[in-house]
Formats: C-alpha cells, sequence, structure tokens
C-alpha cells in the first residue's frame, strides 16, 4: 500500500490529476456557498456545476490510471519554456508599452531585433536574418497595420 | 432560386480578388506547412483577426488557402527531412522518408501531391453533397435534439484527441468553464469573473483562440530554438540529406503513369477513411492518415515494401490527411458544432464576418457559402498546378530555420489581435491564454476539447436550459426524443470503438 502510494506520487500525472480535482471542489464549493444569483429554469450556476463536476470525475480518473501505472512523462524543458512563456508576457506588454512612446513602427523593430539577437548565436554575423529581415518585417507590419488596417496606436516616429 | 445564388456564387468565387487570396493562401500555407514547428493552422489563427477586413468570399478564399496548402507542406519536411511538418504528415514521413534515403525523392512528393488533392477534392465533394441535406435535418431540430448533439461532439472530441479520455473531457469542461465568463444570457447575472469589472462581457474568441491555439506553439517553438536544438536537428537533417544523396540522378526520379496507377487502391483507401473519419469530432488528420496507412498495407499486394519507401504507404498516407479537410467542416456547417481544432478556426472566422455556423448558415449566406463550395474544388486545382512547378522550391522552403520568422509571427498575432477589437485586455489575455496555452500542452493536456467547449458551451447550455424549461425541470426529458437517445447511443458506441483501434495502433 505505501508503496503504491510512493510510486504514484513520484508520476507527473498525480499532480495534475490533483490539479484538476482541486479545480473543480474549489468550484462546487464556490456554487454550494458562493454569492450565485438564482435565475429562470435551472439557474446560472447548473452548466458551470456540469463542468466543474465532470472536471472531478476526470482527475479521479487520472488518478486511477496513474494507480494502475499509466502516466505521461514529466515535460522536458520545463523551465526554459515557461521563462520563454514570462518573457513573450513581458516583450509583449513592453512592446505595447514602447508603441505608446515611440510609435508602432519603432516598438515593433526593436522587438523584432532583440528576439533574434536573443535567439541567434553570433547575431551580427547572421546580420541578414537578425537585422535585415526585422527591418523588412517592421516596414510591411507598419503598412499592414497602420495603412490597411489603421489600427488606432500611436504612430511616434514613423507617421 | 438556386440558379440565381449559384450564378452570385460563380462571379464572387472567379473574381480576381478571390483567386488571388486563394492563391496567396495556398503559397503561405505550403509554406508554414513546411517548416517544421509552424502549420497552416497556425497561420489561419493568426490572419483570423485580419479576415474582416477582407470581403468574406475573399477572406474565406486566403483561410482556404492557408489551409489546403499546409496540409500539403506538411508532408514536404517529412519526405525531405523525416521531420513532419504538421501532425497530419507524421504517417507520410515513414516511407516518405525512407523514398527519399533510396534515392527517389520526387517520386515520393509527386506521389503526395497527387494522393492529397485526390483525397482532398473527394472530401470535399462529399462536403458540398452531404452538408446542405444534414442542415435540412438539423433545421428540424429541438433543444433536447442539439443538447445531445452538442454532448456528442463534446464526447467525441474528448475521448479521441490524443485518445486520453480524462484529460479530454477535463479539457472540454475547463473550456465550457471559460466560456462562461461574464453575463449569463439567460437571467443577465454576472458569473466567473472574480470581481474584474472587465470580464463582466466575458472573454472574446480571438485572443482566447489565438492565444492558447498559436501562442502557446510559438512560446514552445521560441523555447526550443533558445535551446538552439530545432537549429542543429535542421543542421543535421540537411547535412546528412546531403550526403546521402550524393550520386542523386533526377532523371531516374520521375513518377511514372504505371508507378501512379500502382498507388490508386491505396489513395482510395486513404481517401474513403480519411473523409469518414474527418466527420466525426475529434478525430483528426493524424488517425486518419495512420489507419488509411494500416488498412493500406493490409489489403496491399506488397505489404512487405511497407516502411522501406513504399509510394503506396505515402500515398494512403497523404489521401488519409488530405481526405479529412472537407469533411471535417460537414458538423460545422450542418449543425453549428466545429468537429476539429481547423473547423473551429473556420467557425471562428465565420462569427467574426457576422455569419453564425449552424443549419441557417446556407440559408442566410447562400451565394458566399456556395462561393466557399467552389473554393474548395477550384483551390485543389491551383494547389496541383502551383506545387508542380515549384517543388523544388518547397523543399528548399523547408529548410528556413523557424527561429527566423517566430517572433516575427507573435508580433502580427499580438497586433492582429489588438485590431480584431481595439482592447489592450484583449492583448493581455492573448498572452496570459498563450502561457496557459503552455502549461497545459507540456502536461500533456489536449487543446481541441478545450476550444470546442469554448466555442460551443453558449449554445449548448441555451439547448440545455430551454430543454429543461420546456421537460418542467425533469432531467430525463433529455431522452425523450429518439435522435437524442440515438446520438448518446452512437457517442458511446465510437468512443468504444476508437479507443480499440487506438489501443490496436500503439
Amino acid at each position: 500500500m505505501k508503496s503504491t502510494l510512493t510510486a504514484m506520487l513520484s508520476r507527473q500525472d498525480f499532480y495534475t490529476g490533483l490539479v484538476t480535482i482541486l479545480v473543480g471542489v474549489i468550484g462546487l464549493l464556490d456554487i454550494a456557498y458562493g454569492n450565485w444569483r438564482p435565475g429562470p429554469g435551472i439557474g446560472p450556476h447548473a452548466f458551470p456545476q456540469l463542468a466543474y463536476i465532470a472536471l472531478v470525475i476526470a482527475g479521479l480518473v487520472i488518478w486511477i490510471d496513474v494507480a494502475r501505472g499509466k502516466s505521461d512523462e514529466r515535460p522536458d524543458y520545463l523551465r526554459v519554456t515557461l521563462s520563454t512563456g514570462v518573457a513573450l508576457v513581458a516583450i509583449g506588454m513592453g512592446m505595447f508599452w514602447l508603441a505608446g512612446k515611440l510609435g508602432l513602427g519603432v516598438s515593433v523593430l526593436i522587438t523584432l531585433i532583440g528576439t533574434s539577437f536573443l535567439l541567434t548565436r553570433d547575431p551580427l554575423k547572421h546580420w541578414q536574418s537578425t537585422i535585415l529581415v526585422p527591418v523588412i518585417a517592421s516596414i510591411v507590419i507598419w503598412i499592414l497595420f497602420v495603412w490597411l488596417i489603421n489600427i488606432p496606436l500611436p504612430r511616434g516616429l514613423l507617421i | 432560386m438556386f440558379l440565381d445564388a449559384f450564378a452570385d456564387a460563380l462571379l464572387l468565387a472567379f473574381s480576381p480578388e478571390v483567386i488571388f487570396f486563394v492563391a496567396i493562401g495556398i503559397a503561405m500555407g505550403i509554406t508554414l506547412g513546411a517548416i517544421p514547428g509552424l502549420s497552416g493552422d497556425m497561420a489561419i489563427a493568426i490572419l483570423l483577426p485580419v479576415v474582416f477586413v477582407l470581403e468574406p468570399a475573399a477572406a474565406l478564399g486566403l483561410l482556404t488557402g492557408i489551409y489546403k496548402g499546409g496540409m500539403f507542406g506538411g508532408s514536404i519536411s517529412a519526405i525531405s527531412f523525416g521531420v513532419p511538418g504538421t501532425p497530419g504528415s507524421a504517417a507520410t514521413a515513414i516511407d516518405g522518408y525512407q523514398a527519399k534515403l533510396n534515392g527517389t525523392p520526387n517520386k515520393a512528393l509527386n506521389t503526395a501531391l497527387y494522393s492529397s488533392v485526390i483525397g482532398d477534392s473527394t472530401s470535399d465533394l462529399v462536403l458540398i453533397f452531404l452538408a446542405l441535406p444534414l442542415a435540412i435535418v438539423a433545421l428540424t431540430f429541438g433543444p433536447v435534439e442539439f443538447f445531445a448533439l452538442y454532448a456528442f461532439s463534446l464526447l467525441l472530441i474528448s475521448a479521441l484527441t490524443k485518445g486520453k479520455v480524462a484529460k479530454g473531457v477535463a479539457m472540454a469542461a475547463l473550456g465550457i468553464l471559460l466560456a462562461m465568463i461574464g453575463r449569463d444570457p439567460v437571467g443577465g447575472s454576472v458569473r466567473l469573473t472574480f470581481g474584474i469589472p472587465e470580464l463582466a462581457g466575458g472573454l472574446a474568441l480571438i485572443p482566447v483562440l489565438v492565444g492558447i491555439f498559436a501562442v502557446s506553439e510559438l512560446i514552445i517553438q521560441l523555447g526550443r530554438a533558445w535551446l538552439e536544438r530545432a537549429q542543429r536537428i535542421t543542421a543535421e537533417t540537411e547535412k546528412r540529406a546531403e550526403s546521402l544523396l550524393g550520386d542523386y540522378d533526377p532523371a531516374k526520379d520521375k513518377l511514372t503513369f504505371a508507378e501512379f496507377r500502382a498507388t490508386w487502391k491505396a489513395t482510395s483507401i486513404g481517401t474513403t477513411m480519411g473523409t469518414l473519419v474527418g466527420a466525426l469530432p475529434g478525430a483528426g488528420s493524424s488517425l486518419a492518415a495512420f489507419i488509411s496507412y494500416g488498412l493500406a498495407q493490409r489489403f496491399s499486394r506488397k505489404p512487405d515494401e511497407f516502411g522501406k519507401g513504399s509510394l503506396e504507404g505515402v500515398a494512403a498516407a497523404e489521401a488519409g490527411n488530405s481526405a479529412t479537410s472537407g469533411s471535417t467542416l460537414i458538423p460545422l456547417f450542418a449543425f453549428g458544432i466545429p468537429g476539429s481544432a481547423t473547423a473551429a478556426l473556420f467557425g471562428a472566422a465565420f462569427i467574426l464576418m457576422g455569419m453564425t455556423p449552424g443549419p441557417r448558415l446556407i440559408y442566410d449566406h447562400t451565394d458566399v457559402i456556395y462561393a466557399l463550395f467552389l473554393i474548395l474544388i477550384y483551390a485543389n486545382l491551383i494547389n496541383l498546378v502551383l506545387s508542380h512547378f515549384l517543388l523544388p522550391l518547397y523543399s528548399k522552403i523547408a529548410m528556413i530555420q523557424s527561429r527566423i520568422l517566430l517572433p516575427i509571427v507573435c508580433v502580427l498575432a499580438i497586433l492582429g489581435t489588438f485590431a480584431a477589437g481595439n482592447s489592450v485586455i484583449d492583448v493581455y489575455v492573448l498572452l496570459f491564454a498563450g502561457l496557459f496555452g503552455v502549461v497545459l500542452r507540456l502536461y500533456s493536456f489536449p487543446l481541441a476539447p478545450l476550444i470546442l467547449g469554448f466555442i460551443v458551451a453558449p449554445g449548448a447550455e441555451r439547448a440545455l436550459r430551454q430543454a429543461l424549461l420546456i421537460g418542467r425541470g425533469e432531467w430525463t426529458s433529455l431522452l425523450s426524443s429518439p435522435i437524442a437517445i440515438g446520438l448518446y447511443a452512437t457517442a458511446a458506441i465510437m468512443i468504444i470503438t476508437f479507443t480499440f483501434i487506438l489501443r490496436e495502433r500503439k
């Protein structure tokens, strides 16, 4: 029994099942004790309630699979991928902030050149892909979004 | 009436603008499909916010072109480098790459092209001739039947996507919950906003769809590019392929008519299976390609050649993969339910253009839908001609390192999402949805059920509440219709059957 539990705890899907169940249980508790207004028929809480119940059942089935020895492998490069995701969120928000200061064209150019430099070894040696391609892409993007689609963003240095 | 609509559709479909966008879409789809890590679906997701500035026929032409081009593009890198450009072309890589190593890449690429076009065209014809009769049947459906149909689709897509039933169900439930954020459409009360007033209007379709589907994949690819793994793999593959083809003679590598005729049975099997499997919610092109490959081997006169560069293997896999393209749209056109991630993207495009997917779509927008049917057919011809002449170039395109394009695609996704709603909140939702999608991908949760859950939840909730109001709150009233019972029973039978097939495949 103890060894089964230890084996389960070492498997990746034990934790994905746990999170799935927790989300479902917290949602069901919210529906039971939270501030849900009644509505016509079965009310606005019924459909979310079904979804929460499905989450709890799915989590339990994941646990049953784990107990039977079935589990997905631990993800490769977890830290790098998540760091890249967080960096992309920061870069995306930064680009929007910069667009308000310098204009869309310049902020896109800085973003593209910056990310190309980050992704390329010896970026100056590969100047075609780290400088030339971003410059051309920025011009095309500027024409597409400012001239053709006319999105309401500041034009800044490129009027 | 029909002739008038058809004449209008002809004018729309064959206008120079639409033909231009179809050709651009095909070239774009093949290019992105050929580059491992990028795909036609991703291109459709990124371009969704842009479609509302185009005329509906031109926008649908562009998306159709990307879709069809992307389907074939995936097989180019599968055959040229053994790296499937899209999941659907994984089965093509088995024999395609072996054919390349045997010194016959051109034969394999041409077999893939012809079988892909045959499978795709047949599937489109099935869509055209089935969508209308099914839509007529769907018009007679009440809330009980529609709820059963929504449940049928959600169950199938949850169970069949990647063969992970529990994780699929969890994702469908999560998609439903994301769709519930905002005002209750019946009573008007606010749900699941966690006190954030900006969420009262609900989550917009575009940022959720593009974020979870495309941005998450982009983040993973960017992470790989950061590690320079993709660069090394591609460089190694290129070097190995070049060394193996040191004495390559192009004159000996032309597909003859006799060779093409010998693949006819495999192509027919792939076309039939792909069309059938494609029409099922969640089954997907990858499953269709592998089932077709397995059946073609079983019925082949030379089963031993499979896995060693057999052109029959390439034809079956590629026809099976491509034959899902038309039939996967059948549930969307007939019932308003997207059966795959691609169909969900097309559904989102219809919604953006003010057209509600479902049985009334064909009646309310007859000219545009008939034009789309015509585009589906002639896009295959454009694909055939373009690809035939540009195949050598496409093999080189597959060598473009994705790290060059990834930042540009990310910027396009962000700006496109902003352009669609003029809302900075949408951009934040896009970025965080992308991050959330990454976590789900890393922990092997299938994303298609989440997208389907998000899209069908409002309709499913409306149908359930109407059905229960009519049934005076009795849940047994959901089983009051023979059609509904039939749908639940069919879902159960299909889940059991396909679970068995998936286990056999493993």
